[in-house]
């Protein structure tokens, strides 16, 4: 499993880069704020579209992960290795969360310590700040899911289409029910089912 | 350990509505190297991704190692080396890249082996693998597929695109690699020479049906060549199960036939023949008389 997670990263390597690098910048807008006394309008209004490219990147990570798998036939030989397609299929959703976990910590973190410059400085912060920090994560994850999901697809035009309504649907559930326990379901159950549909897939058609 | 590291039964499968396989049904008992025939697109290829679970069969049930190929454990997979047709390695990477990912995911890799495949192909490291040539990734294809030291090995057409001196030499490798104790081979080719120099049981797919299923001996000794000389002109009346096929001129015949036993010789004697002579089929000549339109008298192992 360990090989099949190393192969992964080192293949993907830019794409895992990607949600990294917003991060960075998120953290980085964050700090200048807090030293230079930016607005915290500004700086919210920032973050918020640096998170938009956050969420893209995961989902582009999924999208490339599969679709390079099945361009390069690079499952044909794996799967004659020692090794099952659910194997392979779960070294790529470990490469996913791992990706995740590298690009929100770091920002989690940073609220933590500068508070009001990632997330709006309220009361009970602290309790905010975990229920937005997990809504984040499950959305981020979702948009990865659904990467995942239209990657394995053929077309391209597909792909792009059908990530735009995922994602715009990931979005809209968390407009809609903004961030709390009830976003957080319905973002489980989404990455449930995508998840679901994208390894299932995977493990059952030609290759 | 299993008698029959494969198992075939009753595979069917479809593609966009059409019939690739038929019904086709058969073992390779342990230590046999089997030679699978077939024109192109006669269903090799297709029965051996459905082998190794690559491909999902219609119907039927495939057996490896004694596993579901639909369920294909870790283990048994890494039991198998598959050099396919095509050789399907990653091509954006490296050689030693490509090695040191095949080597993380084998259950046993033999050093050993490998370093002297690798001495005798003398395969440019540092090199991509889509800079390779054919031959190169043929033989680079193979050498990871035996250095894992496999209990089972599938060959789907590895000398495809080879030129005559990098297949003899291919083969001469594989050869010596298959002659190691206990290993099963199942191997397809166009080329029926390379099938006739190593394999012992033979099994010829024709429209997606397994017509010829036996060792490579009994198939010759089951089909005949008879060049017949009748006393005046050849016979409109002669009736004989199992001709494949049959060509005459003024006084001469040249008949082939299926499943050739003395009661056939008898039928044909009453004719007073003048002389009746045998003549010698390569496995390329029976896989061509077998293989033509009307082969319906095509040898079964049931018929005999």
């Amino acid at each position: 499993m360990l090989t099949l997670i190393r192969r992964e990263i080192r293949d993907q390597l830019l794409y895992i880069a990607l949600p990294c690098f917003f991060s960075v910048v998120m953290i980085c807008i964050a700090a200048v704020s807090s030293w230079w006394g930016v607005p915290a309008p500004i700086s919210l209004a920032l973050t918020a579209n640096l998170m938009t490219g956050l969420f893209l990147g995961l989902c582009c990570l999924g999208t490339v992960q599969m679709h390079a798998d099945r361009a390069g036939r690079i499952s044909v030989l794996l799967s004659t290795l020692a090794v099952t397609r659910g194997q392979i299929f779960l070294a790529r959703v470990l490469v996913g969360v791992l990706t995740l976990l590298i690009a929100v910590i770091p920002l989690v973190i940073t609220a933590l310590v500068l508070p009001g410059q990632i997330i709006p400085r309220v009361s009970s912060y602290h309790h905010v700040l975990a229920a937005v920090s997990v809504t984040i994560s499950l959305a981020g994850f979702a948009c990865y899911s659904i990467g995942l999901l239209v990657g394995w697809r053929t077309s391209r035009a597909w792909m792009l289409i059908g990530s735009i309504l995922l994602l715009a649907l990931v979005a809209s559930l968390v407009w809609i029910k903004g961030f709390g326990v009830d976003a957080m379901a319905v973002l489980l159950l989404l990455i449930a089912a995508a998840l679901f549909r994208a390894g299932s897939q995977f493990v059952s058609t030609s290759l | 350990m299993t008698d029959n590291p494969i198992v075939i039964e009753e595979l069917v499968k479809y593609y966009d509505g059409r019939c690739i396989l038929d019904g086709v049904s058969l073992r390779v008992p342990r230590g046999c190297i089997y030679g699978l025939l077939g024109r192109n697109g006669s269903g090799k290829t297709t029965v051996i991704r459905i082998l190794l679970g690559l491909e999902p069969p219609t119907r039927g049930r495939t057996l490896v190692l004694g596993e579901d190929s639909t369920r294909l454990s870790a283990n048994a997979h890494g039991r198998v080396g598959y050099v396919a047709e095509g050789h399907h390695l990653i091509q954006s990477y490296t050689v030693s890249r490509l090695i040191g990912l095949c080597k993380g995911l084998s259950l046993h890799w033999n050093d050993e082996f490998f370093g002297q495949l690798m001495e005798t192909f003398r395969l440019p490291m540092d090199r991509k693998v889509k800079d390779l040539s054919t031959g190169m990734r043929a033989q680079l294809n193979l050498a990871l597929a035996m250095a894992i030291d496999p209990e089972l090995v599938i060959l789907d057409d590895p000398t495809l695109g080879l030129d005559t001196v990098a297949r003899r030499q291919f083969l001469e490798l594989a050869i010596d690699v298959i002659q190691r104790q206990g290993r099963t081979i199942l191997f397809s080719s166009h080329i029926l020479a390379d099938v006739e120099r190593i394999a012992d049981r033979i099994g010829i797919l024709v429209a997606g049906q397994l017509v010829v299923d036996c060792s490579l001996d009994e198939l010759k000794s089951r089909v005949k060549k008879l060049r017949v000389i009748f006393p005046e002109r050849t016979p409109e009346d002669l009736y004989l199960t199992g001709i494949i096929n049959q060509q005459a001129m003024g006084r001469e015949m040249v008949l082939t036939v299926a499943n050739w036993n003395p009661q056939k010789q008898a039928i044909l004697q009453t004719f007073g023949l003048e002389s009746c002579t045998e003549m010698p089929m390569t496995l390329e000549d029976i896989f061509i008389e077998c293989t033509r339109p009307a082969s319906a008298a095509a040898p079964q192992e049931s018929e005999v």
